[in-house]
């Protein structure tokens, strides 16, 4: 076979003699990085996961063989766009009671945080708050999304209220519509920077644990939404300008169930994100889940716990005080991680764009963004699975003595956590397969994207190796990220 | 993809180096993006590697299913066009057999 050859489809000529000396060549260097400085091998050790058979960063090996060996599976035998439209299947209706129930709950635990926060003991390991908010509500609820459908606009404590106000007006005869109409310039814009607000309190601000700060937070955050509700409509604000509800909402389209108009529907997997519409901010929402997870295991890691100090140094030398020096080099950073996982998509989408002049970048941009959702709960599934493992335990005894003033509700402060529940090596197992199978999703949903968007056959393969380099990216750097915590 | 792209890649890839190094010789993330960076050098160079075999393993796929498609129903008909009778001996007889009738299905 000649080293040169065209492709049909009248692409740019291949030289394959070219590409396979390239890849090896840079294998290559590499390996003899490897052999010039051995510790890189030995120094990533990773504490409680010693029992691995291979060196851990021989799981980024193998998660990016799986993709590739996907990538091939979905070319082949994955011909036609299968996702790109609803199917639903009816399961049955909703008790009307059901959401009204989930409701009460909700404002139920809202007033516990509100109390337990001014009333509480100022500890964060006695308190009921800072556990609920950033274990189960932070972590839990993305994963009872993805299992049972959007269950958190039920239980929504503001949009309860807000819906609760509504009914009661109207048994007194007041009926009354939204003044203004949800801009749609807005989009989803509200939804990032509620976002980044809280991924910046949680990881970065000094007194996040703090109950009273939370409980302030959490009323100002319930008036916000309640006034929201009031100028563009319960449901358009809910959906738009709730930053938890936008989030959770964005995750609950993994799950297969879904209920309309009091009836329970069961939908082909991954369909409801291949629907996602793409508004103002969904992108940087995707990017947003990603970049803040990214920070949130960077700065546990060797690498920023390195780098850190030295920006830090340089705000200290600007005549600032330790604290905020320290917050602000995270803030520094968690612009860095977000613009790390930015630049990584936008230099794949570039990489789809070169395939065909056909469609604009920006066009690309879009089109391909719901693909990152999958990928955004792998990232969280897998940063905070020991969290909601470990620490979400807490919540046994909390919720007995939510004040941490020594009651025993439910008879059960006297539990504790036990970290025997599940070892280290397991919970790196559970993380490595939360990556790949996230990643094989986006890269399913990127597959069925192109089929549909590409007229050539040829053109939708080649954008997808672009694809692939883009998840099999994603992939490596969470692995080393987890890794990086670990050592 | 364009120059001002690559340059981008390459620079992306110098700060990931300069921060790991940086980061006091905790070089493993090279290891941990090997693969990311093998996969990602020749399509920056424009080359698709396994490309030609994909399409040709994709065309392997459709191409039997289309030919057994169009072989079951001719074999199937064929069994109708078997000379019989006075057909059978005209054909037999005939230096040159008649033409075959059209299948209208």
């Amino acid at each position: 076979m000649s080293s040169q050859q065209r492709p049909r489809g009248g692409g740019l000529p291949i030289r394959r003699g070219h590409a396979v000396r390239t890849a090896g060549s840079l294998a290559g260097v590499l390996l003899a990085l490897e052999a010039a400085w051995p510790e890189f091998a030995s120094a990533h050790g990773i504490s409680g996961l010693a029992s691995l058979p291979v060196p851990a960063w021989l799981f980024a090996w193998a998660a990016a063989i799986v993709l590739v060996v996907s990538f091939v599976a979905l070319s082949t035998l994955w011909s036609s766009p299968r996702l790109q439209e609803r199917h639903v299947r009816a399961l049955g209706r909703v008790p009307a009671a059901l959401t009204p129930l989930c409701g009460l709950i909700g404002i139920a635990l809202f007033a516990l945080v509100v109390y337990a926060g001014y009333e509480g003991v100022p500890y964060y390991t006695a308190n009921f708050d800072p556990t609920f908010i950033y274990v189960i509500f932070w972590v839990g609820v993305p994963v009872a999304s993805v299992l049972t459908g959007d269950s958190f606009s039920a239980f929504s404590p503001w949009r309860a209220t807000a819906r609760a106000v509504r009914w009661a007006a109207r048994r007194l005869g007041v009926t009354r519509t939204a003044p203004l109409g949800y801009p749609g310039w807005l989009g989803r814009r509200p939804v990032v920077g509620g976002l980044l607000a809280f991924g910046w309190l949680e990881l970065i601000y000094h007194d996040h644990d703090n109950p009273v700060t939370l409980a302030s937070l959490a009323l100002a955050y319930f008036a916000l939404m309640l006034a929201g509700m009031a100028l563009f409509g319960i449901e358009a604000w809910s959906e738009r300008g709730d930053a938890f509800g936008g989030y959770f909402n964005l995750f609950s389209r993994l799950a297969v169930f879904e209920v309309r108009e009091g009836v329970l529907y069961l939908r082909r997997p991954l369909s409801a994100i291949a629907d996602l519409e793409i508004e103002p901010g969904t992108l940087a929402l995707v990017l947003t889940i990603i970049g803040v997870t990214t920070f949130d295991g960077a700065s546990n890691g060797v690498v920023w716990n390195t780098i850190g100090p030295h920006v830090q140094s340089i705000f200290s030398a600007l005549g600032l005080g330790p604290t905020p020096a320290d917050e602000l080099s995270d803030s520094v950073g968690l612009l860095i991680a977000l613009a790390v996982v930015s630049a990584f998509y936008a230099l794949g989408v570039r990489g789809v764009q070169s395939v065909s002049r056909r469609f604009p970048y920006r066009r690309l941009l879009r089109g391909f963004a719901h693909t990152l959702v999958p990928i955004g709960f792998a990232y969280v599934l897998a940063h905070y699975f020991s969290l909601l493992v470990w620490q979400g335990q807490a919540i046994g005894y909390l919720a007995s003595n939510p004040l941490g003033r020594n009651a025993n509700l439910f008879g059960t402060a006297h539990w504790h956590i036990n970290y025997n529940v599940i070892d280290s090596t397991a919970i790196w197992y559970v993380q490595v397969a939360a990556l790949v199978l996230g990643h094989v999703a986006g890269l399913t949903l990127a597959h069925d994207r192109a089929l549909s968007v590409y007229r050539s056959r040829l053109d939708a393969v080649r954008s997808q190796y672009w694809m692939l380099a883009v998840m099999v990216t994603f992939t490596c750097l969470g692995l080393w990220l987890l890794s990086d915590v670990n050592t | 993809m364009s120059r001002r792209a690559r340059v981008l890649v390459v620079l992306l890839a110098g700060s990931l180096v300069l921060a790991s190094a940086v980061a006091g010789a905790n070089a493993s993330v090279l290891l941990y993006l090997l693969p990311a960076l093998a996969l990602a050098a020749p399509l920056i160079l424009r080359r698709y590697p396994g490309e030609r075999r994909l399409l040709a393993l994709i065309a392997g796929r459709s191409r039997p299913r289309r030919g057994l498609g169009a072989r079951a129903p001719s074999s199937a008909r064929r069994g109708t066009l078997v000379p019989r009778g006075g057909l059978l001996i005209a054909c037999s007889l005939a230096v040159r057999p008649p033409p075959r009738p059209l299948i209208v299905s």
